[in-house]
């Protein structure tokens, strides 16, 4: 815990205006896609960034990668200052953070080969093609888990899996120190899933790469994570190690979130004591005053409306921006359904046989 | 629960084959299966996607579009309250008639499944009248009743919504009220809480659950979701290449399981309980739907295989560890030797 961090967020915020009118557009508001997020990230670690859609985690990614420009914040990549770099620096620089994206159909090309995909960021860096080339992306598809004779193949005649596993390639290509991974596992089948969810954390081992990764499925989350950190409405609520995170989760935005997920077992899933939230996430537009969560907070009292809670560090490295906690009045209550939720998240393991997939 | 089983099951299908004549050749879609729906139980019905689990239910009641699709071989016998028919062998009209009013439907994305230019009360209403449960005023409350019972808030304002004034996990609870309309005796819920986030999926799936207790609903759960299916489904059915590969009850699948296929899938998914380091890798991809199955269409990614296994293709078998659990594989995982019988 008490390693530098390699990647530090400091008050990031991403706004981006509402506009209206018919001939000259008028910014009516904004959208507070992202609304003051710090973090930080020690080298060849991961952290997982977890909430629902629409809570600002890919936006968070995006302008940290200046992707879109951050209307405020610092972000820094081991010594540079990613948001003061000009145009030429920041080109310079992106070959140091990757971004492997959710939608593999999507962000391949599809009337390009896998050699020419994998190699294109080596391309733009001013390296002329070759055999010297085309070996470098032999090794990594070898890398990847992927058959290196198929370069000449378009991303069509690939499955999801390997799709995503070329989608990393090329994200390895440059060598990169960061990765951001914006939900890489989502549209894959669950076998599918555990064999990249595998690949990145082998990959991160033998590379020391460090890893943002973003998803929504907290349980596969915290099977790759060191630390996470929950988000709402563009706020991160809380963030703290995976171990902490699980076994005592403060906030009672992650409490709830972790009591919706289901477990892939009867007798715990059909007995634990769920939190069910009650609405929607309001909108980022119009955020609710004071905590953005009080609206569908169970224990929100009259603080939570009036003013927003500062992120406190509650032990070393878990931080919770909640007013409740110390509260010696609601405090207790906040604990005994910790506790609930401990319980109800009891081991229970099933008893496979003997044999073992590899 | 055993006196409703004295009567049998409410739906049985046997030997359902379902293929697509493509462009590309045949597609072997299911390749016969067979299982039972209870009354008032939960059937979950897992497997990835391409295993044939959506098809396989969406032909029993005539939702695949035909051609391309056929169903090739099968029966389902639907125990109804006056008499029992096999759905595969009705007409058109006959089925139009089952569908809505007798099974109902709750798909994946709301948003597509509503009409975006009719109100959802109208929506409601529609079913109401279709089957002749109400007209008029009466359907009208009746839609109203609907859409409280499903938990939207101020529904005499929201009967005239339309569909994009509604969130996403709102939507679901109107589709949830037009399947219910007509008090349906079964539910086929094609990965209702897939396109959900976690916290509105638990307000779905606990929606889903009251209603089945409170109206004594049949339920068939379609989902890739090994979790979402443990905590609502009393029974599991196992689907894979087109094919049922385990089923038994939820807690038999998922504490003993005894394919292997459900074996890797049950230890491919992270627990939120527990931290393993490594998840378990199913090498390799499922099987080519475009040929006819003639083995295991597990065998060549199964760590357990052996000669039978791709020379014979596993009917489900008894598994012995409590009624109703069988599993296709000719190996014996609890006894770990291969079952008894020839190889032909």
């Amino acid at each position: 815990m008490n390693r530098p961090d390699f990647v530090s967020v400091q008050g990031l915020k991403q706004f981006f205006p509402v506009q209206r009118g018919l001939f000259v557009n008028r910014t009516v508001g904004y959208v507070r896609a992202v609304d003051g997020v710090s973090f930080g990230i020690p080298r060849g670690e991961t952290l997982g960034l977890v909430g629902e859609s629409g809570c600002g985690k890919s936006t968070t990614a995006r302008s940290m990668l200046r992707l879109h420009e951050p209307t405020a914040g610092v972000v820094r990549i081991g010594d540079t200052d990613v948001t003061s770099l000009d145009a030429r620096k920041l080109r310079q620089f992106r070959s140091q953070m990757q971004m492997i994206f959710q939608d593999s159909y999507s962000s391949l090309n599809p009337r390009h080969t896998v050699e020419y995909i994998v190699s294109e960021p080596l391309l733009i860096r001013g390296e002329s093609p070759g055999r010297r080339m085309r070996d470098r992306v032999q090794d990594l598809l070898a890398l990847v888990g992927m058959n290196p004779d198929h370069i000449k193949r378009y991303a069509h005649e690939f499955s999801g899996g390997q799709r995503q596993r070329i989608g990393i390639a090329r994200a390895l290509i440059l060598n990169p120190a960061l990765i951001v991974c914006d939900e890489p596992i989502s549209a894959l089948d669950v076998a599918i899933q555990a064999q990249v969810v595998n690949l990145l954390s082998r990959l991160q081992e033998e590379l020391g790469l460090t890893y943002l990764f973003i998803a929504h499925d907290l349980s596969m989350v915290r099977h790759i994570s060191h630390r996470i950190a929950v988000m709402y409405l563009g706020k991160i609520m809380e963030i703290a190690t995976y171990d902490e995170l699980f076994k005592t989760p403060l906030h009672p935005y992650t409490q709830s979130l972790m009591s919706a997920v289901p477990i892939p077992d009867p007798a715990t899933e059909k007995s634990r004591a769920r939190i069910i939230l009650k609405g929607d996430l309001p909108s980022p537009v119009n955020p609710p005053a004071g905590c953005v969560f009080s609206s569908r907070c169970p224990f929100a009292t009259d603080i939570c409306r009036h003013r927003e809670p500062e992120p406190r560090e509650m032990s070393d490295g878990h931080s919770v921006a909640c007013h409740n906690i110390d509260d010696p009045v609601v405090g207790p209550r906040i604990t005994k359904s910790r506790e609930e939720i401990v319980n109800s998240l009891k081991d229970a393991r099933h008893h496979g046989p003997d044999r073992q997939f590899r | 629960m055993n006196q409703m089983q004295d009567t049998g099951p409410l739906l049985s299908v046997r030997n359902l084959a379902v293929q697509f004549n493509t462009v590309d050749g045949i597609v072997h879609a299911v390749n016969g299966i067979s299982f039972d729906l209870f009354r008032g139980e939960t059937l979950g019905v897992v497997g990835e996607s391409g295993s044939g689990k959506s098809v396989s239910m969406l032909s029993l009641v005539r939702l695949v579009p035909e051609p391309p699709g056929e169903v090739t071989d099968g029966s389902a016998l639907f125990r109804g309250t006056h008499e029992t028919v096999d759905l595969l062998k009705l007409s058109w009209r006959e089925m139009a008639a089952v569908r809505g009013r007798r099974i109902g439907f709750v798909f994946q994305d709301p948003l597509s499944s509503l009409n975006p230019l009719i109100s959802v009360g109208k929506q409601i209403r529609e079913v109401l009248e279709r089957h002749n449960r109400a007209r008029g005023k009466a359907a009208k409350r009746r839609s109203i009743e609907l859409l409280a019972l499903v938990g939207i808030p101020d529904p005499e304002k929201r009967y005239y919504s339309y569909p994009h004034e509604f969130s996403g996990g709102m939507r679901q609870r109107v589709m949830i009220a037009i399947a219910i309309a007509c008090d349906p005796e079964v539910i086929i819920a094609d990965e209702p809480t897939t396109a959900l986030d976690v916290t509105i999926q638990a307000q779905i799936v606990d929606l889903l659950v009251r209603l089945k207790r409170e109206l004594g609903i049949s339920v068939i759960w379609i989902s890739h979701d090994l979790g979402v299916v443990a905590g609502i489904a009393d029974r599991v059915l196992v689907m894979y290449g087109g094919t049922a590969v385990e089923t038994g009850t939820a807690e038999t699948v998922y504490q003993h399981p005894r394919h292997p296929y459900t074996v890797g899938l049950l230890g491919a998914v992270p627990k939120l309980h527990e931290h393993n380091e490594r998840l378990v890798n199913i090498e390799g991809r499922p099987p080519s739907v475009y040929s006819r199955l003639e083995q295991c269409p597990f065998a060549p990614r199964c760590p357990w295989a052996f000669e039978r296994c791709t020379q014979q293709r596993p009917p489900l078998l008894p598994t012995g560890r409590d009624e109703g659990h069988s599993s296709a594989c000719w190996y014996d995982l609890e006894l770990n030797e291969r079952r008894p019988g020839r190889s032909t």
